[in-house]
């Protein structure tokens, strides 16, 4: 009978010890997972914060001379002068402009 | 003092108050062609053929025959003529393209009258259906303000088709919309009181007309576009001329392609304002000129769904002078 009750007794030690390990073990597990998972948010802001470096691609103007180019005929383009009187328009869009 | 300049692919414009009340325009075609002489027999010929002519000599001895004078030649000889531009801005297929519109745009827009007199010069728009790497306006507007102040010239760039809405819309409070029409592209502004809300251009203009007659007729670019310019045709409508036929039939296209880039572009834009009352769609430009253009692209604009109330499909009073004439408006306001 005493036997009995010591092994009863031995068993539940061992399943009571088992399950609490078994606790301790998932609880740690998720400790450090939420450890891993603050840090990963730690440095995402860090990483999207980051500016974007980019060079400067816009074409470079370079001096264009043309001056090897020696002017022989007749002039350039044909002229024609029309009544239109501009001024109304400039003041009109001038007060737009303001506004 | 202020003037007005329209760099456009086709045309580059000049404009001036030279009194008041009064504005003198300088045409020019934009257009080169090179002769290069294999003998100093042919130097000799060839200089004494180019008489009347506008052209200039280069160090290596070749010829390069400027404007319409360029055009007639290459016509002559079964060729086409070059473009120091491509599609609105400096153009990267031609390696003197630069040099012979430095030299053009210097000679067109002369010396200032004062030092830093304001020139305000037009650019493209971003097209809205090409994605092109050599498309760059930035890099054309440097170039251009680079030349222009080395002349003296106080030089600042403006959009084409706002350039176009001031020229045009005054009567409107300057509300609208305008298109200009050039070879290279169409540019498109809508206009809410003086401010520009939406600017984008498309790719496709006089010069793909041209090009796809050219094509289908076996003909050279310059031969459809001389025949263009000169004959008649009515677009949408038959003609005995097979190139008039092709370039009637290629407008009509055209025009339905631009409407519905149009639609497409506008349709829930962001940018766009409520306007409350039905608005002026402005149309200027080479392109424009053709006959039956204004009605067709009226039609066009209402059957491919043109989200915007219109009110009317009018041209500008002067389609070829309208963009250089808002460009010197900007000049004297600036």
């Amino acid at each position: 009978m005493i036997d009995s009750v010591i092994i009863a007794t031995n068993l539940l030690l061992y399943v009571t010890a088992f399950i609490l390990g078994y606790t301790i073990g998932r609880i740690r597990q998720n400790v450090d997972g939420q450890l891993t998972e603050t840090s990963g948010v730690f440095f995402k802001p860090e990483a999207k914060q980051k500016k974007l470096v980019k060079i400067d691609e816009k074409k470079f103007v370079t001096e264009v001379s043309a001056d090897t180019l020696q002017k022989k005929g007749k002039d350039l383009g044909t002229n024609v002068v029309i009544e239109d009187n501009v001024n109304s328009a400039v003041s009109k869009l001038t007060l737009l402009k303001k506004k | 003092m202020a003037k007005g300049l329209d760099v456009g692919t086709s045309f580059i414009v000049l404009a001036e108050e030279v009194a008041k009340g009064k504005v003198k325009y300088k045409d020019f075609r934009d257009a080169f062609y090179v002769i290069k002489p294999t003998t100093p027999i042919a130097t000799k010929m060839i200089e004494k053929g180019l008489a009347g002519k506008t052209f200039v000599k280069d160090a290596d001895g070749s010829f390069i025959i400027l404007g319409k004078d360029a055009i007639e030649k290459a016509v002559e000889r079964n060729d086409s003529a070059k473009r120091p531009m491509y599609k609105g801005v400096v153009s990267s297929k031609e390696k003197d393209a630069r040099r012979i519109l430095t030299y053009i745009l210097k000679e067109v827009a002369g010396a200032p009258s004062e030092p830093n007199e304001k020139l305000v010069f037009c650019v493209p728009a971003q097209p809205i259906d090409q994605e092109d790497e050599d498309f760059d306006v930035g890099y054309h507007e440097d170039v251009i303000v680079k030349l222009l102040s080395e002349v003296g010239f106080a030089a600042r760039a403006i959009n084409e088709a706002e350039a176009l809405c001031y020229s045009e819309l005054e009567n409107d409070d300057y509300t609208g919309v305008s298109l200009s029409w050039g070879a290279g592209m169409v540019n498109v502004c809508v206009m809410l009181n003086g401010e520009p809300v939406v600017k984008f251009s498309t790719t496709k203009s006089g010069d793909w007309v041209d090009r796809m007659a050219a094509v289908a007729t076996g003909e050279t670019d310059s031969v459809v576009q001389a025949e263009k310019e000169n004959g008649d045709f009515t677009i949408g409508q038959p003609n005995d001329n097979q190139v008039l036929a092709a370039v009637a039939s290629y407008y009509d296209r055209l025009i339905d392609y631009t409407t519905k880039q149009l639609a497409s572009a506008m349709d829930g834009h962001k940018s766009l304002p409520k306007f409350k009352d039905p608005l002026p769609v402005v149309v200027a430009g080479g392109t424009s000129k053709a006959k039956g253009f204004v009605d067709l692209f009226a039609k066009k604009l209402e059957e491919n769904g043109f989200p915007l109330p219109v009110k009317e499909v009018r041209h500008a009073a002067d389609p070829l002078h309208a963009v250089a004439r808002g460009c010197l408006i900007a000049a004297q306001v600036m």
